[in-house]
């Protein structure tokens, strides 16, 4: 929305009196956002009004004419392009070095004028025509000024009153605030704002029974009638036929006001209903009657397009139109879509003798979904796709009549027709001074609060505390108390309002046990030096082809812009192993790791789904949550670099650091085919479907023993050579992947810190020789076995810590582990013969567990 | 040798290319491609007999011969690329490391952490201190749901189907019809029905999605951090203060802020908060884009018709909410120009200096 400050302090009287950052600066802090604020005069500024004292051809050109100009001041002599000024005329005059405001031969100079022969005679200056002002598209004269007040040498600005401002607002902003598509809708605003006389046009107040008498001239000669379909899109529907019409060109006050807000003059019927609508916000159409009215009698009906229907409308389109789509239509055909365009079989064109004038009002609704379906976005669908006015359509098409009479010598030729079938009233909101002041400001007045709403065109009836507001029905946004509540605050000034911190007391919010899981993963993996990432949940599907996983049960984005968006992530590790293709130029060595969520369209909350047994969703928030999707949250790391070892055991190494600081024991890696098959099918589908990313031999499932169940945490691997020839990528990389909710919710995240003994401990090296095959995980189980033994049966656990030292083979048949076992008692010295003991029991443990036996030094 | 004996033996030698596709041994396979296809195999061996046969019969015989070369070079890439697939896929498939030992066997090394102390995500630092802000101004944090229903996202918010405010946000759709986020308020609703009784005060943060194409200033997927506080006797003024304190604990300092109406259905009356540029103190700068102000969020008190939607009756309690977009209160604070900076991933961004 645009409007020229000019205008609208036509009827906000006083306006034009603030300076011009505080009219922009209260409009913005009380209207909406001001996207921008053109000052007009600096583009016109040096521009001046010249007269011709003399006017001859040029001895050497036909096209051209030699003026002589006065100035007020001095006098100069220009050759112009057209002869169409007599000596007397007034003229609009580029003095030398000033920027034409538009330049009509871009390829030819950069619009600065200067000083130069043309054709031998040197001209100091141009003479301007209306196109190269910017004020229509007539580059074929000089435009002729004309005017009382008009003297040699005065500002061009000034005479053509282009020292104004251009201020616009985005559409957007206005959303709800149909009377501010408006003129008349903005001045009303400024004046409550800046408290300003409201002196709206005289047509604004008339009465329909005083617009009736007045258009009723008693030689009515054509008959027009109106039927309305569908009484929800259309709401009213006014029309009138006028006759006699002289298509002209319109007056230049009218072309510089439609120019000022971007729209092109074109003649003077045209000219005449965008004023209407820039000026009240009522979109009118002019149909020409004789093309589609038959023996003098037009019947014009609003309904909705039949299938198989369509348009040739004025953006010189055939639109194809189906039963959402409201026309306007004659006996046979749509002859315009409604609200948006009209239809080119019934334009008005310069033969034009006598027209329709419609004037009508739709429901926004029916006017949005037709703009959208058919893509024509034009000034009267933007006015209509807000909430309009439906009691203004008489007056606006009276104004219509009353300037036609002037401007185009038109004479009204049929009845005013009016179909109004549900009239709208205004109608009540009742409030008090009190629930005002609580809502906004307890310190403003009762005298400001009926001051402003009065400004607004608010009746106000105050009985005591009590309010009854009459909201007039150009305001339909006000609807509620609320509504009320904030008019005052704008207008009172939102900078003015008391702020102060709510004075209810404040309790400690203590951090969630998941809030504390993911702090203490974030804290253990950065201070490890892994960074921390955070993917998009959207994932191109060519990442999962060259991650090996299959794009089955993701979810799609059917209206994707870009392929980068199609698929919502069902795993985090194939992003992450992108971001290890993109970053490995700049890095030799990357660890990073990502908390985040993820999605399967297999997985929704379901009363009934347990599927997993084993599985712990995230929280919902209650019943209504059934049949959404259930949006699990994984954590997932990667190590990447180059490596003769196996990368494996990297990952690995953070995995146990985690594990052991969440205080989870019993975990177990196990490779996919040591489980039965009975419990691979409760395996998770998401971590089968996630080995196919790795390295056959060298992926693990990871498992946690609880109260005797086997819990699926996740998956820890080697990606395998495929994934990363797909990435291009150079690096070894080690990934593993866990369900966040399964770990905090057996996590211990708390430290625990136990006092050391004050008995020295003893440091026992042992070195057991096992079977290849026997996996390191046994004999260490196999050692602290002993504690739970002992324990059982008494006594006081010694083992207080098994370190490895070494595995080492030299043999296809076996192996070599060393362990490093404390014992420690928290009770006394241990004598030799208490560590004997243990010895031995630690020995025979492995040896019944594992097979293993005790290397002798 | 005439045309007909060449067909044969291309259909001899294809047999015997047949006979091959079993075989597992790569160097076997690679001694019998350059027998067919290397510079003095067979297959140039059958171009030279070419200009024995007649004219007549010469092109169409190359071209018998060229389809030949073509499929046999095509046939033993793909053998090859296969047997490797194969040969690498037996070998990964080997059970050779002890997947629940600290190390591999005989290994001299010992696996490390890195040495570098790492960094959070820049947005999650930020968001971290703000939620910590308001935990302990006493609001209780939730994260809000990423893939949501119209139902959260716009109609219980008052935007039904076909309202021109639903213009404001360019949504994505998978096919079961459910929404990316477009923003934050869809949680609204949710923690009212959750938590029941005011006072309510609590943060919401999530990802949220437009459909818009990626560029310095846009994504398609921002955090935003969502805040509700429902109460009796709340009124703007208290709003107004929450959201300076805020805004104040964050950039550490003190701002100059202003106000300008704006319209979200959810909220009566709507505003957008703006603050004086912090780069510039006002005077205009790039971050500012010149104007001296940075829109930092959007806010209002509640709509009645929400609370009745949550459950709370409008006319014992009001409340406010407002949303902030996390990345671009990063960008400014942190001086990064470019949203992609921020979003793209590159580990050198992070390093903080």
């Amino acid at each position: 929305m645009k409007f020229s400050l000019n205008w609208v302090a036509e009827y906000a009287k006083g306006l034009k009196n603030l300076k011009i950052e505080e009219i922009t600066a209260g409009l913005w802090g009380a209207l909406a956002e001001i996207e921008s604020v053109e000052d007009l005069y600096s583009r016109y500024k040096d521009l001046k009004v010249a007269q011709v004292k003399a006017k001859k051809k040029h001895p050497n050109s036909d096209k051209l004419y030699i003026a002589q100009l006065d100035l007020g001041d001095k006098e100069v002599t220009v050759v112009a392009g057209a002869g169409n000024f007599e000596v007397g005329d007034f003229v609009p005059y580029t003095p030398v070095g000033v920027k034409v405001p538009v330049n009509a031969y871009p390829d030819k100079f950069d619009g600065v004028v200067r000083a130069m022969k043309l054709a031998g005679v040197v001209s100091n200056g141009m003479l301007n025509s209306e196109y190269e002002l910017g004020i229509s598209s007539d580059h074929s004269k000089i435009m002729i000024l004309k005017g009382d007040n008009l003297k040699p040498g005065m500002s061009l600005a000034e005479a053509l009153g282009l020292d104004d401002y251009i201020f616009e607002i985005e559409n957007k902003s206005l959303t709800n605030r149909g009377d501010c598509f408006s003129i008349v809708g903005i001045a009303r605003d400024a004046s409550a704002i800046f408290n300003l006389e409201f002196t709206p046009p005289k047509f604004f107040d008339y009465s329909l029974d005083y617009i009736k008498n007045n258009l009723d001239n008693g030689s009515k000669k054509v008959k027009l009638n109106v039927n309305i379909h569908d009484k929800q899109a259309c709401t009213r529907y006014s029309a009138i036929v006028l006759d006699n019409i002289k298509i002209k060109e319109s007056p230049l006050w009218l072309k510089i006001k439609l120019s000022k807000h971007g729209i092109k003059p074109i003649n003077n019927v045209v000219d005449i209903t965008n004023y209407i609508l820039l000026e009240f916000g009522q979109p009118l159409h002019a149909f020409d009657f004789d093309k589609i009215a038959k023996n003098d009698s037009l019947s014009i009906n609003v309904r909705f397009a039949k299938n198989g229907e369509s348009i040739d409308a004025l953006d010189n389109k055939n639109h194809k139109l189906d039963s959402s789509i409201l026309v306007i239509a004659d006996d046979s055909k749509p002859i315009a879509i409604a609200g948006i365009i009209g239809g080119s079989d019934s334009a008005i064109d310069v033969n034009t003798k006598r027209v329709v004038i419609e004037s009508a009002n739709f429901n926004l609704y029916t006017i949005r979904k037709a703009t959208m379906k058919l893509g024509i976005f034009t000034d009267a669908s933007a006015v209509f796709s807000r909430k309009q006015d439906p009691n203004k359509t008489v007056q606006a098409l009276f104004r219509a009549v009353e300037l036609l009479k002037e401007y185009a010598d038109a004479v009204v030729s049929s009845n005013l027709v009016d179909e109004y079938p549900n009239v709208l009233e205004p109608w009540y909101i009742k409030t008090s001074f009190t629930d005002i002041k609580n809502f906004v400001d307890k310190n403003i007045k009762n005298d400001v609060i009926v001051k402003i709403l009065t400004k607004l065109g608010i009746s106000v009836d105050a009985n005591g505390d009590e309010l009854t507001l009459l909201i007039p029905t150009y305001r339909p946004d006000l609807t509620i108390p609320e509504d009320i509540f904030e008019e005052i605050a704008r207008i009172y000034g939102y900078q003015n309002i008391l702020q102060e911190l709510p004075k209810r007391g404040v309790y400690p919010v203590p951090y969630t046990k998941d809030e504390r899981t993911i702090n203490l993963i974030r804290n253990y993996f950065t201070s490890t030096g892994l960074y921390e990432i955070i993917n998009f949940n959207f994932v191109n599907g060519d990442v999962y082809n060259k991650a090996n996983v299959d794009s089955d049960d993701m979810y799609k984005i059917i209206n994707a812009i870009s392929p980068d968006v199609e698929y919502v992530r069902k795993l985090l590790l194939p992003s992450l192993i992108k971001n290890v293709e993109v970053n490995q130029k700049n890095f030799e060595k990357i660890g990073i790791f990502e908390i985040g969520k993820v999605f399967r369209q297999s997985m929704k909350y379901n009363d009934s789904n347990d599927e997993y047994p084993l599985y712990i969703p995230p929280k919902r928030f209650g019943k209504d949550e059934d049949g959404l999707p259930v949006e699990d949250k994984h954590i997932a790391g990667v190590v990447a670099f180059k490596t003769d070892d196996p990368i494996y055991y990297t990952a690995k190494l953070y995995l146990d650091g985690l594990f052991r600081r969440m205080h989870l024991k019993d975990l177990k890696y196990n490779h996919i085919s040591e489980f039965s098959d009975k419990a691979k099918k409760q395996i998770p589908r998401w971590i089968i479907e996630s080995l196919n990313m790795f390295k056959a031999g060298r992926v693990a499932i990871i498992t946690l023993n609880y109260e005797d169940k086997n819990i699926y945490l996740g998956v820890l691997g080697e990606i395998s050579q495929k994934v990363l020839s797909a990435f291009d990528i150079d690096l070894d990389i080690a990934a593993f992947e866990l369900q966040f909710h399964l770990l905090s919710e057996l996590a211990d995240v708390d430290y625990r810190f136990v006092a050391p003994s004050k008995y020295p401990a003893v440091i026992q090296d042992l070195c057991f020789v096992v079977d290849k095959d026997v996996s390191y995980a046994a004999v260490k189980d196999a050692i602290f076995e002993v504690n739970k033994k002992m324990s059982s049966k008494g006594y006081e656990p010694l083992i207080r810590d098994v370190m490895c030292l070494d595995i080492y083979s030299d043999s296809k048949e076996n192996k070599q582990i060393t362990f490093r076992v404390t014992l420690q008692s928290y009770q006394k010295t241990l004598k030799d013969k208490d560590i004997q003991v243990w010895r031995k029991k630690i020995i025979t443990s492995v040896s019944s567990k594992v097979g293993g036996v005790l290397k002798q030094a | 040798m005439d045309y007909n004996s060449i067909l044969d033996t291309i259909s001899k030698y294809k047999e015997e290319i047949f006979k091959l596709k079993d075989v597992k041994d790569l160097d076997l396979l690679n001694t019998e491609k350059s027998k067919f296809l290397g510079k003095h195999g067979v297959v140039n061996d059958l171009f030279k007999i070419l200009k024995e046969l007649p004219a007549d019969k010469r092109k169409q015989a190359g071209k018998q011969i060229n389809d030949f070369k073509n499929w046999c070079a095509s046939w033993f890439d793909e053998k090859i690329q296969e047997l490797k697939d194969e040969i690498i896929y037996s070998k990964e498939s080997k059970r050779d490391i002890d997947l629940n030992a600290p190390w591999h066997i005989n290994s001299k090394s010992r696996p490390e952490y890195f040495t570098e102390v790492a960094n959070l995500h820049p947005l999650t630092l930020e968001l971290e201190d703000i939620l910590n802000i308001f935990r302990t101004m006493g609001f209780k944090v939730f994260e809000g749901r990423a893939l949501d229903t119209d139902k959260y996202i716009f109609e219980l918010l008052r935007l039904p189907k076909g309202h021109p405010a639903r213009e404001l946000w360019d949504t994505f759709y998978t096919e079961e019809g459910f929404i990316p986020t477009t923003h934050t308020s869809n949680m609204q609703v949710r923690v009212m029905r959750l938590l029941k009784k005011p006072p309510i005060r609590a943060v919401i943060y999530s990802k949220c999605f437009r459909n818009e194409a990626i560029d310095a200033v846009h994504s398609h997927t921002m955090y935003q951090v969502e805040g509700l506080y429902i109460d009796k006797d709340i009124n703007v003024g208290n709003m107004l203060a929450t959201i300076k304190t805020y805004l104040e604990g964050f950039f550490r300092r003190k701002i100059v802020s202003k106000v300008q109406p704006a319209h979200f259905p959810f909220v009566e009356p709507g505003i957008e908060y703006m603050i004086q540029c912090i780069f510039c103190e006002g005077k205009g700068c790039k971050s500012c884009k010149y104007t001296g102000w940075l829109e930092v969020l959007g806010a209002g008190m509640i709509h009645p018709g929400v609370l009745r939607n949550g459950g709370i009756d409008p006319t014992k309690y009001k409340g406010f909410a407002w949303g902030l977009g996390l990345d671009r209160m990063v960008m400014n604070k942190q001086g990064i120009d470019d949203i992609r900076s921020l979003q793209g991933m590159d580990l050198r961004l992070f390093k903080s200096k």
